[in-house]
């Protein structure tokens, strides 16, 4: 019977520890090859405060809590300046670092041998020492971090979260800065995984690097693939089948001396088959391709009035007819003059469009305005202000959205939260807030639902809010990034090809839906557009640009008319 | 004092040229196919004992020894091209998703080697094991091949990728597979060349390692460890960046012995990667991509 019970503790200890990296791994899609080691902080930090202090179980979780929040915050920073596939080198490095310590620095770890003799939890003078008590408080433990993370990943934080995993860049786009998302919750991935660590070094009374080696940190990402990444439940059927395997592998005849080098086969052969046959894992993330939506009756649309305004500063309200102000911008890649000395200016209310040949530099210049290049020359405002060179994630709060030629939507996420995640100044994607402020949360949730179905009413997608955006066609993948730019509220958008690669009938509709944002809406838009038909249907004026200049400014009818621009422009040599 | 600083300045020369010969190879790789090929370790433990079989069990000369490295590596780094990646690439799967098979795959190998030849470390035999001297400074026949080899073969490698009309494809695809693919290159042919040149060269570099050291399941760690820290560290652009990072990172780990204690080699590598890549994130030699 203890036997048993000594396997249930097993499973909802590890259940916890895959949990924490599921958040890491399997919500923002960060791969951790160091997740053993905050454990160790926790197990070490509990082992040594109860063994040297004689403190309870409770401080010493606590400490080992706290510190690999500390660790798993200041691991997730370099983060700000590369990119994912260099956290697996920096996990990879942390976990050889972190063994290498644990086996030397004797004086702290006891080295190889490990520490012996940690007491058994106790409370209230209870003690917790036998399978049978112990289960329980594991149980408990288990509870409270499993809504921890029900809470962070089933909340405006969370989605946040797969929107990062889906792309950066567009998050990015949307006013999230994602660095301080990946800080958080690599800090209470690391926090939580702590948690764990400390609870197996007070049920088994001892600990030595071997529980906590990069196999260990492998088998941990094995049971996170195993359950199902980004499935809240997925840990635990991940951690029940592979704590439990080795059990069963125990009962076989002649496996006695080989158990570990055959789970260790095994572990490998699963990690690799699933990546082939079954990525998604036993539970995938959605349990079917459509989520259902209820929609309300009486739901209006939004656009219609100007959302803009609420976004809008004080000084705003004098009305400075020049709304986007680009002065001078330039930019070189090695040799090649991208952007040389452009000039351009919004007026209020209107749609400009920017028009030239391919590789012109017209994303250039988005990218230079967004921030996500930096510009070697020039001056960027927004009414007025200087924004040049602003971390693309404030822009939002400035009213200033971009769409992307390559659409960009999340795809693994339904349209409703590709529209939902795209809302400013949510309190619920702050963790404090979620804990100790749930009304005002789902207040603001409320209010989201409706609005974004709103949004989506304006695009005509509503009955597809409940599917996953990457199952929808291209036509409809633009119209709901179309409704996520509205959902940032931002006055001034910047729309970067929003009808290439669509057929007639598409384009003739996103014409229609642009003119609408911008009329009744009174968006200010900059239109980068290939197709001469949709310039004309929609711009009253455009920039001209070619080989990184702006070249003329005029009519689009006037601007083709022009022999020496359409020449540049259909490259007749 | 003195003869311990030159003592450690030549086996840092040696490590040095290993580490810089074991970056190219991941380089080559990783710079081609962007694969995060973590079973590279796999690679040098399998050549590893495919040199000692032959010298040990099959009792044939060394040179025997070394071919058989060379053979077994590049079939197997080939292999889990061919029937890993490839596979995975056709099924449109992400940059993580075959991170994640690779490391399955490497951990199950290792696991097989264990199995078949336990843990205990195997010799390999033939080796010519004199003893040289420059001056005050000693190293084996195996180190002084270390040194001449690494470089012969990355100067090669530099080579054939500057010159030859395969090594400008490979140049070509590693930029930009897209485009490659669009001028008629055959990207999996191309992607299984690498596979061949990176894996070879590193089954040589192990064979060279089991005559100087011995071979154990879990050998390909710490030299793959070395590998992909100077591919990120020398920028994973430039192929002489991965060897000037080796370079670096071998002298630093012998020299860093002055201060700390010999178990310190990751910590150093590490912390010399870390400070880089904050600093200066594309790497030593490397470029950012507009």
């Amino acid at each position: 019977m203890d036997y048993i019970l000594n396997i249930l503790v097993f499973i909802l200890i590890y259940a916890v520890w895959v949990q924490s990296l599921n958040l890491i791994m399997g919500y923002v899609g960060v791969i951790s090859m160091g997740h053993a080691v905050f454990s160790a902080i926790g197990a070490y930090t509990a082992a040594l405060i109860s063994v040297h202090l004689g403190y309870n179980f409770l401080v010493g979780t606590a400490a080992g809590f706290l510190l690999a929040t500390i660790v798993g915050a200041l691991l997730a920073i370099p983060s700000l300046r590369v990119r994912d596939e260099y956290l697996i080198v920096f996990t990879v490095g942390f976990q050889m670092v972190a063994y290498e310590f644990m086996l030397t620095a004797r004086r702290i770890t006891e080295g190889q041998g490990g520490i012996p003799n940690i007491p058994f939890p106790t409370l209230f003078g209870f003690e917790f020492n036998t399978p049978f008590k112990f289960l329980p408080l594991a149980l408990v433990t288990a509870v409270i971090c499993f809504s921890i993370v029900w809470r962070l990943v089933r909340s405006p934080f969370g989605r946040v979260l797969k929107a990062i995993r889906e792309d950066e860049s567009a998050c990015r786009a949307l006013g999230k800065n994602t660095l301080r998302f990946k800080v958080l919750v690599f800090a209470l991935g690391g926090g939580i995984a702590a948690v764990a660590g400390s609870s197996l070094a007070y049920f088994i009374t001892f600990i030595s690097p071997g529980s906590f080696s990069v196999e260990i940190s492998i088998f941990i990402i094995v049971m996170v693939i195993l359950g199902g990444e980004a499935n809240f439940w997925g840990p635990l059927v991940g951690a029940a089948i592979l704590v439990g395997l080795p059990e069963v592998l125990r009962f076989l005849p002649g496996t006695a001396g080989i158990v570990d080098v055959l789970r260790e086969i095994f572990y490998g052969l699963i990690l690799m088959l699933m990546m082939i046959f079954r990525p998604q894992g036993i539970l995938p993330e959605y349990a079917a391709q459509t989520k259902e939506v209820q929609v309300p009756t009486d739901l209006t649309v939004e656009g219609d009035t100007n959302d803009g305004g609420k976004m809008s500063s004080p000084e705003e309200k004098q009305v400075i007819p020049q709304v986007l102000e680009i002065k001078g911008l330039s930019k070189s890649f090695g040799g090649l003059r991208a952007v040389n000395d452009a000039s351009l200016t919004l007026s209020s209310g209107k749609i400009t469009g920017l028009i030239g040949p391919n590789g012109c530099g017209k994303t250039t210049i988005f990218n230079l305005i967004t921030g996500f290049l930096d510009a070697d020359g020039g001056k960027v405002y927004i009414h007025g202000k200087e924004i040049t060179g602003r971390a693309p994630y404030k822009l939002i709060s400035d009213g200033l959205a971009r769409s992307w030629q390559d659409i960009r939507t999340f795809k693994d996420m339904t349209v409703l939260d590709n529209v939902r995640v795209a809302r400013p100044k949510q309190s619920g994607e702050k963790i404090l807030a979620l804990f100790f402020s749930p009304w005002r949360v789902a207040r603001e949730e409320r209010e989201n639902y409706i609005r974004a179905l709103g949004y989506l009413k304006m695009v005509g997608l509503v009955d597809k809010a409940g599917h996953l955006a990457g199952s929808l066609s291209t036509a409809e993948q633009k119209l709901v990034a179309i409704a996520r730019l509205m959902a940032t509220e931002c006055p001034v958008l910047l729309l970067d090809e929003p009808t290439s690669a669509l057929d007639l009938e598409s384009v003739e509709r996103i014409i229609k839906l642009i003119r609408s944002i911008a009329q009744q809406g009174r968006k200010t838009i900059l239109l980068i557009e290939h197709n001469l038909d949709v310039v004309r249907g929609l711009v009253e004026e455009a920039y001209f640009m070619s080989e990184g200049k702006v070249l003329a400014y005029g009519e689009p009818s006037a601007l083709m008319a022009d022999p020496k621009l359409a020449e540049v422009y259909f490259g007749i040599d | 004092m003195k003869v311990l600083i030159i003592q450690l300045f030549v086996n840092g020369l040696i490590t040095a040229s290993f580490y810089a010969l074991a970056g190219v190879t991941w380089g080559v790789i990783y710079r081609t196919t962007h694969i995060f090929h973590f079973a590279h370790h796999l690679v040098f433990s399998v050549a590893g004992y495919a040199a000692v079989i032959m010298t040990a069990e099959a009792h044939l000369p060394y040179f025997f020894g070394f071919f058989a490295a060379v053979a077994a590596a590049v079939l197997l780094g080939c292999g889990i091209d061919a029937f890993l990646y490839r596979r995975l690439r056709m099924a449109g799967a992400t940059q993580a998703t075959t991170f994640l098979a690779s490391l399955g795959f490497g951990t199950a190998g290792v696991a097989i080697l264990l199995f078949a030849f336990t843990s205990s470390p195997r010799r390999l035999l033939g080796f010519p094991t004199k003893v040289l001297s420059i001056g005050e400074a000693f190293f084996s026949v195996a180190d002084l091949t270390m040194v001449i080899v690494s470089w012969a073969m990355i100067g090669l490698l530099l080579l054939f990728l500057a010159k030859s009309r395969y090594g400008k494809a490979i140049r070509a695809v590693g930029s930009n597979a897209e485009m490659a693919r669009n001028v008629g290159l055959n990207i999996d042919r191309l992607y299984l060349l690498v596979f061949g040149i990176g894996s070879g060269l590193f089954g040589a570099a192990a064979f060279l390692f089991t005559a100087k050291n011995v071979a154990y399941p879990t050998m390909g760690i710490l030299p793959f460890f070395m590998s992909f820290t100077a591919v990120f560290l020398g920028g994973v652009t430039s192929i002489p960046g991965h060897a000037l990072a080796g370079f670096i990172l071998g002298l630093a780990e012998s020299l860093g012995m002055l201060v700390l204690p010999g178990e310190y080699k990751t910590m150093i590598a590490f912390a010399i990667l870390f400070v880089v890549i904050v600093i200066r994130p594309e790497g030593l030699l490397g470029f950012r991509r507009g």
